[in-house]
């Protein structure tokens, strides 16, 4: 049997979501429309909780009253920018709020510099248009548009990849809540349950910034890098487990340990603070996700390339880890000077320092 | 809450502005004839100059020990304060008011009695660093930590349990909801003292738990003797009274009520010590409502409470409005593009949020999550100016002058009057003639007010430590007596406070520089004291200080410390080492540090370098001399060096003689030859020339090689370098530049007098312009 290499929110934690429904039903809460869950059990299954005597799981790691004012805002009819830097999980929660409110999370637009108003608004099967003429079986539907008929949550990922005037194209729908199709000389209503939620990195070089009146239409929620360790290593550690589970792969006995490892570097370059040294800081952003990647991979070189001791090997992380760190020429020299200068005089790091010495 | 038939329990959270909205309807429904109030027994006297014509909260009352002044304590009320309010409503019904609480007099005299003995016992163990400041800051703390909120103790008790099962995420939203979001009455009491009764047994477990273990807790005897006596009070008050309603802190209701016997309490006050204590009304701040310091304080939204006491009984909505349209209009002064649709929007969200969270209305974390949601775009920076102006507040509290004063403007008044020095709002000027013990002492205390940011007398000029003169203008202004009020939480004497300002900045201080500049100021002010901890500091910064400019700079005023000590009457052993060690330092690194630095960092270190160089000269001791000529010497020599240092090194030898004309002129000639950028030429010429143009004017070679470079130069060169060589010109006194400009008109060694010469024909020549210039008809 073949199966999905990522099951959508939905259906990989579809028991939990039929749990808060029946939560929600018992305890009576007010659930707005269209909506499958409350606001208060949305939110439970994103920050995780007790309820009723089950476990629901958490599966974002983060401020937990950011979480609260998104869902906040997606009952009131705004729209929901979530903002941040790469890796800080704004695509994880932007699908895990439209798998809770609407049951989808897979109304996506994907933001790229190439898009066009087609691909935000509406197409035509020209095919159809010519034959039978426009009507609105020509219509080719985007997801927005399927959003705004069924009442549901649209996502935009890097709203501010997409060009200015392409961006735009949402001012009518996120202010009047429909989209006029003048071809047919009608409009769609976006239906009870309809908004978009939308995210952006502020890392990133040549994005088009979003104008003022677009930007008015959204509330905007700031994600962080994860200001604590512990916060940090539970991040990583939570995902890589999911995604060891996922693809049937043994976990080797030390992962924890070299979690750890991985993130204290990763919090040490990003900060420019080794204990009491001060280092250099790479251009990278070195986000969790990263950390995730970097992990994954040693296990994944661990448990096909390993030699049978199902542990990871220093070898196995220092690739992934040269790749992340370094990202630009100078990159490498500030990698290696931190190579040199904290990991060669840490007994415990010693076994990185010889493998990655080869590297870098 | 009704405890019999005789007694109402009254249990409020200090300053809470639901509370007293609570209190009020609880007081009006109750028509007590007694009030006993959560308050140490002194403050009965005066609270009714409360009601005094011009009072305006926030103000506080401040209980201190005149002989010992450092002993005090603040009691702040503002309009929200539960307290103000029962005293208000005492007033205006004439209903008597009692205060309970043990009284401050024996509160100080236990503090000074632990002091003695952390003391005892760290005398014994031979530790001389003995810090009685930081003992009576840990008892601050302490203190603070306990009466600040007693809610606080509950809210880490196991008490969230109650509430979560009432279906309240924390203790802090039940409050909230129940007490501070409402405008309960009576039956809010009953609730409170419901919960709190749980809450005590819990901790009551954990005291337990703690005997068991030996654990010795001074706040807990010291909150049981404070109940003690409350107790004690109340017994006395129900001898007299039918209708008492006892306004207290929540903490203590299960205390009150509990049922103990007279004889354990009465035990427990016997042979207490008192001290005699004063009350005063200042003016106080809401910034500081927010210090963790002294009775009661530690609340971080005073603004925020105001609003909320003013705006709970116009509803919810209303509130959570007009609190968006205030941090809109904050907004849009700092430029943010705030508009109605925005406060809408956070209006909205704010209320939604509530409800997510499980509140009845939006309180402050709810409206600023969504004021940053939707008006900032995320972004908490614009947000901080909102929490000092809105949210802790800037209102001044003003106490009419009818009301007795604080002890440090006694302390001040007292000192003026002494030193016959005359506050006045015109500005006067004033000599003084350190020589005297008058003007000693009138320099010190200026100096010390300003210390405190009083600056009421200004010191003119480069008064600086070397003189028995001091010029000063003096200037009263209204805003000073802010500044004293401020003050006087550092000490209730000007001296007491001086000191303590000065301490905080020496361990604030972050560069050398600072620190000399301080030790300095310490010897201005005449607060030996801290001489001291400031040269320990210095000396542990300035050995590994990695900035030679702050080196340089710091020099001087040590220097001048350890030279014009004896003027103050002041000692300062051991700065000494601290100037050796610092200016080997210097000396070695000069050259380093003048490397590869652009133009801003090059004239940062000419100035720096123009300090250290006085500064050395200064000391007068050989061996410094030479090895900061040394140094300037390997700096000319330098190629990378910046050209206006090296041109400032080449003055400064110049001057002591390190190098004779002939070598400056070959130094001057390489510099200033063809094959060099003209900028770079330039900048070695302003450093030469830069503050004094003696040199230019006696020395005849000097003036007729820069003469002739700058008579060589091409046209768009000339306008190149013309602003620099400006800048150094334009540090020349009147006087030296009209010399010059007589030298460069007239040619060099031809300082004749002008000759009076009578030529007709020119006259007539300059007449003809004059006439032409001004439009007048040509004369023939």
């Amino acid at each position: 049997m073949t199966e999905a290499l990522k099951p959508s929110a939905e259906i990989l934690y579809q028991e939990e979501i039929e749990h808060l429904k029946a939560w929600d039903q018992a305890n009576k809460h007010r659930i707005p429309n269209s909506w499958e869950l409350s606001p208060q059990a949305v939110v439970t299954l994103i920050i995780g909780g007790e309820v009723n005597g089950q476990n629901i799981s958490r599966k974002y790691y983060g401020a937990d009253r950011e979480v609260q004012v998104a869902v906040a805002t997606l009952t009131t009819d705004r729209a929901l920018l979530l903002y941040g830097p790469p890796g800080t999980g704004k695509s994880t929660l932007s699908e895990l709020l439209a798998a809770g409110i609407s049951g989808n999370s897979q109304l996506i637009v994907q933001g790229t510099a190439g898009i066009s108003e087609e691909k935000v608004l509406y197409e035509w099967d020209y095919a159809h248009r010519l034959s039978k003429g426009t009507d609105v079986e020509a219509l080719v539907k985007t997801p927005i548009f399927r959003a705004m008929e069924d009442g549901k949550i649209a996502r935009v990922e890097e709203l501010t990849r997409i060009p200015s005037d392409v961006q735009d194209a949402l001012i009518t729908i996120l202010s009047e809540k429909m989209m006029p199709i003048p071809e047919l000389n009608s409009v769609v209503m976006a239906n009870q349950g309809f908004s978009i939620i939308a995210t952006a990195n502020d890392k990133d070089k040549g994005v088009n910034d979003l104008s003022k009146a677009l930007s008015r239409r959204f509330n905007t929620v700031r994600l962080e890098l994860p200001t604590d360790m512990d916060t940090e290593i539970e991040i990583v550690k939570s995902k890589v487990l999911k995604s060891a589970e996922a693809s049937d792969i043994p976990l080797p006995k030390n992962s924890v340990d070299e979690i750890k490892r991985v993130v204290n570097i990763f919090r040490e370059l990003r900060s420019g603070e080794a204990g009491t040294e001060k280092v250099e800081k790479p251009s990278a952003t070195m986000s969790p996700a990263e950390a995730i990647s970097v992990v994954n991979q040693a296990i994944n070189m661990a448990a096909y390339f390993g030699d049978g001791s199902n542990e990871i090997e220093a070898s196995h992380i220092a690739n992934g880890l040269e790749g992340v760190v370094v990202k630009e020429a100078e990159d490498r020299e500030v990698f290696r000077n931190y190579v040199d200068r904290v990991l060669k005089t840490r007994a415990k790091d010693r076994d990185l320092e010889e493998a990655l010495r080869a590297i870098v | 809450m009704k405890f019999d038939d005789q007694v109402y329990l009254l249990g409020i959270r200090h300053h809470g502005p639901g509370c007293a909205h609570a209190l009020n309807n609880a007081l009006e429904e109750i028509q007590p004839d007694l009030v006993l109030l959560e308050g140490a027994v002194e403050l009965e006297q005066g609270w009714q100059l409360m009601a005094e014509d011009g009072m305006q909260p926030p103000v506080a009352q401040l209980i201190y020990d005149p002989k010992d002044p450092s002993r005090a304590s603040f009691y702040p009320w503002g309009e929200f304060s539960p307290e103000w309010q029962a005293m208000a409503y005492c007033h205006r019904q004439q209903v008597p008011l009692q205060m309970m609480d043990l009284p401050a007099g024996i509160e100080f005299e236990l503090q000074a009695q632990r002091e003695q003995l952390t003391e005892d016992a760290e005398q014994e163990s031979h530790n001389l660093e003995l810090d009685s400041d930081q003992a009576t800051k840990e008892d601050d703390q302490a203190e603070a930590a306990q009466s600040s909120s007693d809610l606080q103790a509950i809210f880490e008790s196991p008490l969230d349990r109650v509430v979560k099962a009432a279906g309240y995420s924390d203790s802090e939203s039940w409050w909230d909801a129940t007490v501070e979001h409402q405008q309960g009455g009576l039956e809010t009491f009953a609730a409170i003292a419901e919960l709190m009764t749980s809450a005590r047994d819990a901790e009551q477990e954990k005291q337990a738990q703690a005997k068991l273990e030996e654990v010795s807790q001074p706040d807990h005897d010291r909150t049981e003797l404070r109940e003690a006596h409350m107790r004690k009070m109340l017994r006395a008050a129900r001898k007299t009274h039918q209708r008492i309603a006892v306004v207290c802190g929540a903490w203590h209701v299960p205390a009150l009520a509990a049922n103990v016997k007279v004889k354990d309490d009465n035990a427990l006050l016997k042979g207490l010590k008192k001290r005699k204590v004063e009350v005063a009304w200042v003016p106080y701040t809401f910034e500081r409502f927010g210090f963790r310091s002294g009775y009661r304080a530690g609340i971080d939204s005073p603004g925020w409470y105001q609003h909320l006491y003013q705006h709970l009984p116009e509803g919810s909505d209303t509130l959570t409005i007009n609190w968006m349209i205030k941090i809109a209009h904050l907004l849009r002064e700092q430029g943010y593009g705030c508009s109605s649709a925005h406060v809408i929007e956070a209006v909205r969200l704010a209320q939604q949020l509530a409800k997510l969270r499980g509140l009845s209305i939006p309180s402050l974390g709810e409206t600023m999550d969504a004021a940053k949601a939707v008006m900032t775009e995320g972004e908490p920076a614009p947000l901080k100016v909102i929490h000092r102006d809105l949210i802790v507040g800037n209102k001044l509290g003003f106490i009419p002058e009818s009301v007795p004063q604080l002890p440090i403007e006694q302390d001040l008044m007292a000192l003026i009057k002494r030193l016959r020095l005359k506050q006045d709002a015109k500005i006067q000027p004033l000599t003084l003639d350190l020589r005297k013990d008058s003007g000693l002492q009138r320099s010190q205390l200026l100096h010390q007010l300003n210390l405190l940011g009083i600056g009421w007398g200004q010191p003119l000029g480069n008064s600086g430590t070397g003189t028995f003169k001091e010029e000063w203008t003096l200037q009263w202004q209204p805003e000073f007596s802010l500044a004293l009020i401020d003050a006087s939480t550092l000490g209730n004497t000007i001296a007491a406070a001086a000191k303590a300002a000065i301490q905080k900045r020496i361990q604030q201080a972050d560069s050398v520089t600072e620190l000399a500049k301080l030790l300095d100021m310490i010897q201005l002010t005449d607060l030996q004291s801290a001489i001291p901890t400031a040269l320990e500091r210095l000396k542990s910064m300035a050995a590994v200080s990695a900035d030679l400019q702050d080196l340089m700079q710091a020099l001087l005023p040590l220097v001048q410390v350890s030279r014009y000590g004896s003027v103050r009457k002041v000692s300062s052993d051991g700065i000494e080492q601290i100037l050796a060690s610092m200016i080997i330092r210097i000396c070695n690194g000069l050259a380093s540090a003048c490397v590869s630095l652009d133009q801003d960092a090059a004239y940062n270190m000419l100035k720096a370098m123009d300090l250290a160089h006085s500064a050395i000269n200064m000391l007068e001791q050989e061996d410094f001399t030479q090895r900061w000529q040394t140094a300037l010497i390997e700096l000319l020599e330098h190629s990378a060096c910046h050209p206006v240092l090296q041109g400032r090194c080449a003055r400064i030898l110049y001057d002591s003689d390190q190098l004779d004309a002939e070598q400056l002129s070959h130094e001057f000639r390489l510099t200033l030859s063809e094959g060099n950028e003209v900028s770079e030429a330039a900048a070695w010429l302003e450093g030469l020339l830069l503050n004094g143009a003696v040199l230019l004017l006696f020395d005849n070679k000097l003036f007729e090689m820069i003469d002739a470079w700058i008579n060589q130069l091409a046209p768009e060169d000339f306008t190149r370098v013309l602003p620099l060589v400006r800048r150094a010109f334009a540090t020349f006194s009147a006087m030296e530049l009209n010399q010059l400009a007589g030298q460069i008109r007239f040619g060099n060694n031809n300082q004749k007098a002008l000759a009076m010469t009578q030529d007709s024909e020119l006259a007539q020549q300059a007449l003809a312009s004059i006439a032409d210039v001004m439009g007048l008809q040509k004369t023939k």
